[in-house]
Order: structure tokens, then C-alpha cells, then sequence
């Protein structure tokens, strides 16, 4: 049996669960992550070297130091020229910008300040 | 032997990566530096960015990623641009062929850039056209033409590295990350 390259193996694969997930109607593109009591979190990713930094609370008591520290993080990072975008807001919603915490939705992405290259 | 077309392409490749790294002399010394603080691979990074891209394109934007390695997005009152993986001058407007560059101060992998040009580009077109510098293909493939005035400009003429045209400016070589 011939065997495939990793790398070539890896994207089969992937390209498998695409296709399953997509014939199953299942939606790939909102993935929301729930509380303890099954409540929907709301996420902020802020995009860095790493790929992607998460910072996920929601409106519980029990996470109202992370709230406060996700937008003192969130008005920061405005400041000093980033760029918010409500993404994936679900029933067909596009995606928009934000510039107000109490306006942010399930998933948020914050785009670093661009300069020219 | 099907493994070995692609791993002469992509020691090429490399070879590329390595070939077009902006490169200065110093004026304190004589030895060659790099342009910008070198950009450490995380092959990691890149996997998480990738994914992330993925799941913010749209199903045809998707479709053409896997296709031909870029995507397309409408940018009202401008139309169609084409965001390539690239590091520098990677949107490009399809009928006229202008090319557009607008990276991040801070490192970030190529996907994340492409992420936040297409965000940009689709929902706040005025912030990206407002920074980003422009170039035609003809001036890239113009040995001499300087197309990163604009940057010089804005650092007060305090650049003085030579003019110069990358290869990555003009290449459809895809990144040296990015070949499986």
C-alpha cells in the first residue's frame, strides 16, 4: 500500500470532515463557546503572533473580573488604532464594525493597526 | 518517487525566502542586517491563523481558497481585489492591476494579515486605503522605481535604504510556509 506524505494525509482528512460536516448541514463557521449553565460566551480575539488571542466572559457574576479586564483590553486596544469587527453573528446577520464594548456580540475579532508597507 | 517534486519545490522555495529578505548595511558597520526584525516561523501560529481564516471566509471565498491559494473580496465603489499570501503588496485590484500593501507593525502570520485585510477591505475600506501604499504592476517590474516612498516620507527621510524591487513583489511564488 502506498503511503501518503503527512502532510498530503492531513489535508484529505481534512478535506473529509469538510465534506461530511457540509453534507450534514452542520454550520462551520459559528463556533460559540458555552458556560458551566449553558449560557453562549462572548469571545474576543485579538490577532497577534500567535495566531490569535482569546478572551472569553459573559454577563455571570463569576466572570465579572475577566468582563472588566476584557474591556479595559478592548478600549486599549482601539486606542492605539486596532480595529473591531462583530463576526459569525448568526441568521444570516453580515459582519460589522464595533467600536462600543457593550455592543459586542457572540464572536469579535480585533484587527491589529495597519501601516504601510 | 511522487515525494520528490515537492521537496525540490520546496527547497526553491526557501531558497526564494531566503533570496528575497530585505536586507541594508548599517551605517555603523559593514555587515549586512536584516530590513526589520527577523519574523520567526511558528509553524503553530500559522495553523491557528490559517484555521481562523478559513472559518471567516465566506463559502465562495472558501471555494477559491482551496482552488487557486487566494481569495477575492467586492469592496464597494472600487471593485474586485484579490488578497494573495503574501508578505508585501499582496491586494491586488483585478482589472487594473494595482497593487496594494498594508502590513502590521508587530509580526503576525501571513493568514492573520490576509484576515484583517479582508476585514478591512469589506467593512472599513477608508481605513485600509488611507494607509496602505499603492504601486502598479508596472512600477514593480521597474528596476528603480522607488514604491515605498510613501513609508520614507512618514519616517522623514530618516529610511535610506536603496530602492528596491523584492521578488515577492512580483512573484506568484506562494510563501516558503505555505507549501505542503
Amino acid at each position: 500500500m502506498k503511503r501518503l506524505p503527512e502532510a498530503q494525509f492531513l489535508t484529505s482528512k481534512r478535506k473529509c470532515l469538510t465534506w461530511f460536516m457540509r453534507r450534514k448541514n452542520y454550520n462551520l463557521k459559528r463556533i460559540v463557546w458555552l458556560t458551566a449553565q449553558g449560557g453562549v460566551m462572548k469571545i474576543i480575539r485579538v490577532l497577534d503572533s500567535s495566531g490569535d488571542r482569546v478572551i472569553a466572559f459573559d454577563g455571570t457574576q463569576d466572570t465579572a473580573a475577566a468582563r472588566a479586564e476584557a474591556e479595559a483590553l478592548f478600549v486599549r486596544l482601539l486606542s492605539g488604532g486596532s480595529i473591531a469587527f462583530k463576526v459569525n453573528r448568526g441568521d444570516g446577520k453580515p459582519d460589522e464594525r464595533v467600536t462600543d464594548f457593550s455592543a459586542l456580540e457572540d464572536e469579535t475579532i480585533v484587527v491589529p493597526r495597519l501601516v504601510g508597507g | 518517487m511522487g515525494w520528490l517534486p515537492g521537496r525540490l519545490y520546496r527547497r526553491l522555495a526557501e531558497a526564494v525566502a531566503r533570496w528575497t529578505t530585505p536586507r541594508h548595511r548599517t551605517a555603523s558597520c559593514d555587515r549586512e542586517v536584516s530590513a526589520s526584525p527577523p519574523l520567526q516561523h511558528d509553524p503553530a501560529a500559522d495553523r491557528r491563523a490559517r484555521a481562523l481564516l478559513l472559518r471567516m471566509l465566506s463559502r465562495d471565498q472558501y471555494a477559491q481558497w482551496e482552488a487557486q491559494g487566494f481569495f477575492q473580496v467586492e469592496v464597494a465603489g472600487r471593485g474586485t481585489f484579490r488578497i494573495l499570501p503574501r508578505a508585501t503588496f499582496n491586494v491586488v485590484q483585478v482589472v487594473t492591476g494595482e497593487c496594494y500593501c498594508g502590513v502590521s507593525p508587530t509580526p503576525i502570520p501571513i493568514p492573520d494579515l490576509m484576515l484583517a485585510q479582508k476585514l478591512l477591505l469589506e467593512l472599513a475600506p477608508e481605513r485600509f486605503f488611507a494607509v496602505a501604499n499603492r504601486a502598479t504592476t508596472c512600477e514593480l517590474l521597474t528596476p528603480g522605481v522607488d514604491v515605498s516612498a510613501q513609508a520614507r516620507d512618514a519616517a522623514g527621510r530618516a529610511d535610506r535604504r536603496e530602492s528596491r524591487v523584492r521578488c515577492s513583489m512580483v512573484s506568484m511564488l506562494p510563501h516558503a510556509s505555505y507549501i505542503p
